[in-house]
């Protein structure tokens, strides 16, 4: 950007210094910059404490910088893919009467502007010399803005439509390395026409203008083909225009900062691992065969992403909307020292395995400091639905290596305890250990 | 020879620029096995120009390169499917470096190191350790031509696809050219000079006339490198006329061929050959191969399927079945991929042939190999070709197979899990030393009786030993492991210690206080029964065991995650996960979780190897010795010898099927005991094995490394596996000056001690020791640094680890730069040793350690996480 300050190293003082003998030698240097291929081989010359005056002169440079940092964030806001676009401030945001400060209202306007997130999946790339080069199988798109977080999502499967001869060992390798969903037979794969129309009415655009609609400028082509595609064999004219999300960061980076920020902050913004897992991220049936790649779960990270990263800077409150906040709730109320047992499994056990009774002893008197009652109250917090449960299994331990000495009290203690172990079972185990 | 094929195999990959030549006919093609009359093989006639100076009709020496302007044939792009597939792709990646100068398919091998290591200039074998005499599978070549040989470009119009076609129609003129020729379908060589130096002849091929010019190129003289790839043309084309099928590389038996009814399996003997130069002479290397095909076709699979009346569509079950294997049709030997069926198609569908006419797919069987399509009604199997990268603008025409005339090849995953076909496989493939004699000993006798064998050898006057080439070998003394005060020798026969390393403490403990175990509800057994073994070995390792925490999950990615994030805290030290398949998606998720969301280091294993109650106890021990490597501890330690040294292992992987990124892990020693370990991993190209960041790796690496030794390192030695012959010059023109300099700078002095040894584990070259009349494997620590190295070379190969059954594979080591001066003795001894230090596996390995443990890095990055790994973890083994 043309506006971004360079910073000023201890090279630059140099080069600075050095300009009029270049210019004395009679060449054409009006800038530093002109200037920096002919000194590079002086500046390799120079001995270390030579260096540093130059250095020196730096640290000095960035100091007064540092100073007068706060003006210069008064400037005029520079023009960024948000603004171009001209999306930035859609009509139905209300700005606050309250406008201490220009860029306070900016913020405004920011906070309460409406994104698009959207990513198509396909059975693999196709070589470039095929007509078709997309399969498109699985769209996702969210609803987003950074006060709000995802505000709705749209998901819908796709049928592929005919897959181009020659290429489904293709298009199942590819599909298998990732999304895994079924080339051909796939019950909720959806018409092409009719998705488009869905994804539509989803966008719902006012009259005349698109909102923003971004993905990741690694899918950009392909989503932008598979939009192609889909309108044409649904003679739906498109005319959204699809930007990078790496560009929205930047713009609201700038936005607020007034400054670019570096690239490879912004790619590891949004190469983010951790939500791969939550809940509620992932369309249905990716969740329920435990499938990492799914088109709506881009999105929705993406979308949290951004609310991990950005909405944090300009102070909003997380909420379920923007983070998969459950999942840390979860986390940190759980009582660490759950342990979960079945004890109706623990008596099948000890009947398969005599090999029990030789336990460890030394360990005993630790685990029986575990107290008990602690495990309902983790249970509830887990969500885990286990009609079976209800003994840790440092109480099972405890009273196994107790039990050698005094087996029928156990057992019968055990068998008390446990309803659902069948009375067979229960019998059998009797008679295993007496 | 010396894994050269594999090689080769990787050089094509990105060498190759031409692409395979389009199967003749616009639309089809069966079996690719009609001449094609399409595009010119690359470069073959293009880089022809008119009016190039011509080389004087005089003979001239032959390494003064005669003919500037072009190229002796096999330079080019050449696409015979044959022989010198490999020869030429490995030019091609030579030629790609744009060092045109040099002639010869052996160029790689011109790359003299051992010259500037001035310290082996004299001699590099060492003395330490017993003689044993050893054999091997090379043949010495007693005799070969003395005279000059001429060289001759060959080129038809129209142009002639077909390898052995070309051959035909030259022989043609066999009154003008002789008997003694060698031709490779683009040059040829011959022992007389022709009159003319441009001789034009005209063959006739269907009543076509086909224009042949033969022109000189150079002549050779029977010392240069290239006579050898003639003497292996030479090879090839006896094996053919001992009706052997070229099948990929190597050439099989298809007569000799053993079914095994009960699985319907057909295995077809094979070799292996290659003629190269080694120290002393030139050997002829042979190996047995062996080819497994299915005694089933596409056709069989299709009925089946057909026949069993099933819920679902048929079709969709067939191309379940059917996509992705790979065929073999036996009638031309070829191997193609399924990779759609037509069903729209029948034999009875015509396709264009080469000269324009159309033709049924079963006519042309008929007429071209004698060949009846029986069932006129079967779809068409349609296979396209590789798609490459490199070539991805070019349509390959897909080529149609009748199903009926397609064997499958492979083992199905039925078949692979049922251990009787296994066992009966592993029988007869897996030759024990003794039985490897005898069939290479039985080829070797075919060759010397064979009539036209002996004809076609008696003309260029080669002639081969018909006993194994023996030699002296050392065996180096077995190493002393220490673990903790215990100190024991590696069993001298089967290279391991792990009874001796149960018995004691470890050499370093790290106590198991905050730990967890997460199972599955089904696993639960396992799991506590796991935990019951654990308590029961820790305490004679010495390991402090508190009780894991048990955990129990659901059987999804999620669930596994859910609960480490509520449980796992930052005090954690180990999550033992027990999982109830071998999902790779279950492994790889928990896996990228614990590696770079929430670093700590995991152990997963797998319920059903907790089954079996009488292994328990070994599995247990194991995994507790693993759990204290990945925790920073460390199970024993050797002496190197060597003091304030860093070792470093690199080593690549290639996702091959997916095309992801390329993945280069860097493993170096942080202390002089070599029982902790830095690793960083590199992130490059696709494809791409020169590793280019290795200046940061470095760095860190020195970092760690001051912060646990008072001193930099005096010294640092790299083992670098993954590079081929080919890219030795590329490794030595860019990834030592930039290892070297960037030493230089964190070092700050001029003269870094670096030395590069690079390790290759895929050879075909086998030793064995004759004990009661028989050959057996030669023992764990046999070094061999005479006769079968080279002479440019600083290299050696050693046996370090020891086989149960079949025969052993000794590593190729060949130290490429060194500026530490080590001495043979020091660099064998040294690199022995390391393959004693590899935490996974109470024995030796075949590889130096930092070389294994790099491999498993990057193999772990880039089969599941496929990010970098946390930097948390570098100094911790977690990929072990």
């Amino acid at each position: 950007m043309p506006n971004r300050k360079a910073s000023r190293n201890a090279y630059y003082f140099f080069v600075q210094e050095k300009i009029p003998e270049l210019r004395g030698r009679g060449l054409p240097v009006a800038r530093v910059a002109d200037a920096i291929p002919y000194c590079s081989a002086d500046w390799a010359l120079l001995r270390e404490e030579e260096k540093e005056k130059y250095a020196e002169m730096a640290r000095e440079w960035r100091a007064a910088q540092g100073k007068d940092a706060r003006p210069s964030e008064k400037q005029k806001p520079v023009s960024t893919p948000l603004r171009r676009s001209g999306m930035l401030v859609p009509k139905q945001s209300v700005s606050p009467p309250d406008m201490a400060s220009l860029s306070l209202k900016s913020d405004q306007a920011l906070l309460g502007g409406i994104f698009y997130f959207l990513n198509i999946f396909s059975h693999g790339e196709l070589p470039p010399h095929c007509e078709q080069r997309f399969l498109p199988c699985e769209i996702g798109c969210v609803k987003y803005s950074l006060q709000e977080g995802i505000i709705a999502d749209f998901h819908s499967f796709i049928n592929p439509g005919e897959i181009p001869r020659g290429f489904r060992f293709h298009c199942q390798t590819a599909s298998d390395s990732s999304h895994k969903i079924p080339i051909s037979n796939f019950e909720p794969g959806r018409d092409q026409a009719v998705v488009l129309q869905n994804l539509y009415r989803f966008i719902h655009p006012s009259p005349g203008s698109w909102p923003p609609i971004y993905c990741k400028s690694d899918d950009r082509a392909k989503v932008n083909w598979c939009l192609k595609h889909m309108a044409k064999a649904s003679e739906i004219r498109q005319d959204l225009e699809l930007l990078t999300v790496e560009d929205l960061v930047v713009g609201i980076y700038q936005q607020k900062f007034l400054k670019e920020p570096s690239k490879t902050w912004v790619r590891s913004l949004l190469d983010v691992a951790m939500w791969d897992y939550s809940s509620n991220t992932r369309c249905k049936w990716h969740e329920e065969n435990d499938i990492l790649f799914c088109a709506l779960a881009v999105c929705k990270k993406i979308a949290y992403c951004i609310s991990n990263s950005l909405a944090t800077l300009f102070g909003i409150q997380l909420t379920v909307a923007h983070v998969p906040l459950q999942d840390y709730e979860a986390r940190n109320s759980v009582t660490p020292k759950m342990v979960v047992l079945d004890a109706g499994r623990y008596q099948k056990l000890r009947v398969e395995s005599p090999g029990f009774s030789h336990f460890n002893s030394s360990n005993q008197k630790q685990r029986s400091n575990t107290p008990t009652g602690d495990y309902p109250s983790g249970m509830k917090i887990s969500g885990q639905n286990s009609s079976v449960r209800g003994r840790g299994i440092t109480r099972f331990l405890e009273s196994l290596s107790s039990s050698s000495s005094s087996i029928h009290q156990f057992s019968s203690c055990e068998t008390s305890l446990s309803p659902y172990v069948s009375q067979k079972s229960g019998c059998k185990s009797f008679s295993s250990l007496s | 020879m010396s894994g050269r094929a594999r090689t080769r195999a990787r050089g094509r990959a990105r060498g190759r620029a031409s692409p395979q030549p389009a199967a003749p006919g616009a639309s089809a093609a069966p079996g690719a096995a009609a001449p094609g009359a399409s595009a010119a093989p690359g470069g073959a006639t293009t880089t022809r120009q008119p009016g190039q100076i011509l080389p004087r009709p005089q003979p001239l020496p032959a390494e003064s390169q005669v003919v500037e302007p072009r190229q002796p044939r096999g330079a080019e792009g050449t696409s015979q499917p044959s022989a010198e597939l490999q020869l030429s792709a490995g030019l091609q990646a030579a030629s790609l470096r744009g060092n045109r100068g040099f002639s010869g398919v052996f160029r790689d091998l011109v790359v003299n190191t051992r010259q500037n290591l001035e310290h082996v200039r004299k001699s590099k074998t060492g003395s330490k350790g017993t003689a044993v005499r050893l054999f091997a599978n090379h043949f010495r070549v007693t005799s070969r031509p003395q005279w000059v040989t001429y060289q001759y470009n060959v080129d038809y119009k129209p142009d002639i696809e077909d390898g052995s076609l070309r051959a035909d129609l030259l022989k043609q003129h066999e009154s003008l050219l002789g008997k003694c020729r060698i031709f490779d379908g683009n040059s040829l060589l011959l022992p007389r000079v022709l009159r003319k130096r441009k001789t034009e002849v005209v063959s006739k091929y269907k009543e076509q006339p086909v224009k042949i010019t033969i022109e000189f190129s150079r002549e050779l003289m029977p010392t240069s490198p290239d006579c050898l790839r003639y003497y292996n043309i030479l090879f090839r084309k006896i094996l053919k006329s001992m009706e052997l099928k070229q099948i990929g590389r190597n050439y099989y038996n298809k007569c000799g061929a053993t079914q095994f009814l009960d699985h319907s399996l057909e295995v077809w003997p094979g070799y292996f050959t290659s003629i190269l130069e080694y120290e002393n002479s030139i050997t002829l290397c042979a190996d047995v191969s062996h080819k497994l095909l299915r005694m089933e076709t596409a056709y069989d699979v299709i009925m089946r399927i057909v026949d069993t009346p099933r819920e679902g569509d048929v079709k969709q079950r067939v191309s379940k079945a059917l996509v992705g294997l790979i065929v073999l049709t036996k009638h031309n030997n070829r191997t193609y991929r399924v990779d759609a069926i037509n069903w729209e198609e029948t034999p009875k569908a015509t396709f264009k042939k080469s000269d324009g006419n159309r033709i049924t797919f079963v006519d042309y069987y008929r007429q071209q190999y004698d060949t009846q399509v029986t069932d006129l009604t079967q779809p068409l199997l349609i296979s396209k070709g590789k798609w490459k990268k490199s070539q991805q603008d070019t349509p390959n025409e897909p080529v149609l197979l009748v199903p009926e005339l397609c064997s499958l090849t492979g083992l199905t995953d039925a078949m692979r899990q049922d251990y009787r076909v296994m066992r009966d496989l592993a029988l007869h493939m897996r030759l024990d030393p003794d039985k490897r004699q005898h069939e290479l000993q039985k080829f070797m006798n075919t060759v010397q009786r064979d009539k036209t064998a002996q004809e076609e050898l008696r003309l260029w006057d080669l002639k081969f030993d018909t006993n194994f080439l023996s030699f002296s070998g050392r065996l180096l003394k077995e190493v002393r492991i220490c673990q903790g005060r215990r100190v024991f020798n590696s069993h001298p026969l089967f290279a391991e210690w792990s009874k001796e390393t149960r018995k004691g403490p470890l050499l370093k403990v790290k106590s198991l206080d905050d730990w967890l175990m997460l199972y599955t509800k089904r696993n639960y057994g396992a799991a506590v029964s796991l935990m019951q073994c654990l308590r029961k070995v820790t305490p004679t390792m010495g390991i402090a065991m508190r009780d894991a925490k048990m955990l129990e999950v659901n059987d999804t990615v999620k669930s596994y995650i859910n609960v480490l994030e509520k449980h796992a805290s930052s005090k954690t030290q180990m999550v033992v996960c027990v999982l109830s398949s071998d999902r790779k998606e279950m492994y790889d998720g928990i896996k990228k979780f614990l590696c770079v969301n929430y670093p700590i280091p995991s152990q997963c294993v797998v319920a059903r190897t907790l089954d079996k109650p009488q292994t328990l106890m070994t599995i247990a021990t194991k995994i507790a010795q693993q759990m204290n490597c990945k925790m920073g501890g460390a199970l024993w330690k050797v002496e190197t010898g060597l003091r304030n040294t860093m070792f470093i292992g690199i080593d690549c992987f290639h996702d091959i099927v997916n095309r992801r990124k390329s993945i280069a892990g860097f493993v170096s020693s942080v202390n002089d005991e070599l029982t902790q370990w830095f690793s960083q991993c590199i992130f490059q190209e696709s494809g791409q094995e020169l590793v280019n960041g290795l200046r940061d790796c470095l760095q860190a690496a020195l970092k760690l490394w001051r912060e646990h030794n008072p001193f930099m390192p005096r010294s640092v030695i790299v083992y670098r596996d993954g590079v081929g012959d080919g890219q030795l010059e590329a490794l030595i023109k860019y990834e030592i000056p930039q290892i070297s300099s960037c030493l230089e700078s964190i070092l700050q002095t001029n003269d870094v001690k670096l030395a590069v040894i690079v390790v290759k584990k895929r050879i075909n070259t086998r030793f064995f020791v004759e004990s009661e009349g028989k050959l057996r494997n030669p023992r764990p620590g046999t070094v061999v640094d005479v006769e079968l190295t080279r002479k440019e070379w600083y290299d050696f190969f050693i046996v370090s680890q020891s086989v149960k059954d079949g025969t052993v594979t000794p590593t190729h080591y060949n130290v490429i730069h060194d500026t530490v001066r080590l001495s043979p003795d020091t660099v064998q001894g040294l690199t022995y040793r390391l393959c004693h230090m590899y935490y996974n596996l109470p024995g030796v390995i075949r590889v130096p350690a930092p070389c294994h443990y790099a491999h498993k890095l990057a193999y772990l990055v880039g089969q599941s996480i496929h990010q970098e790994p946390h930097h948390s973890l570098t100094n911790r083994l977690f990929y072990l």
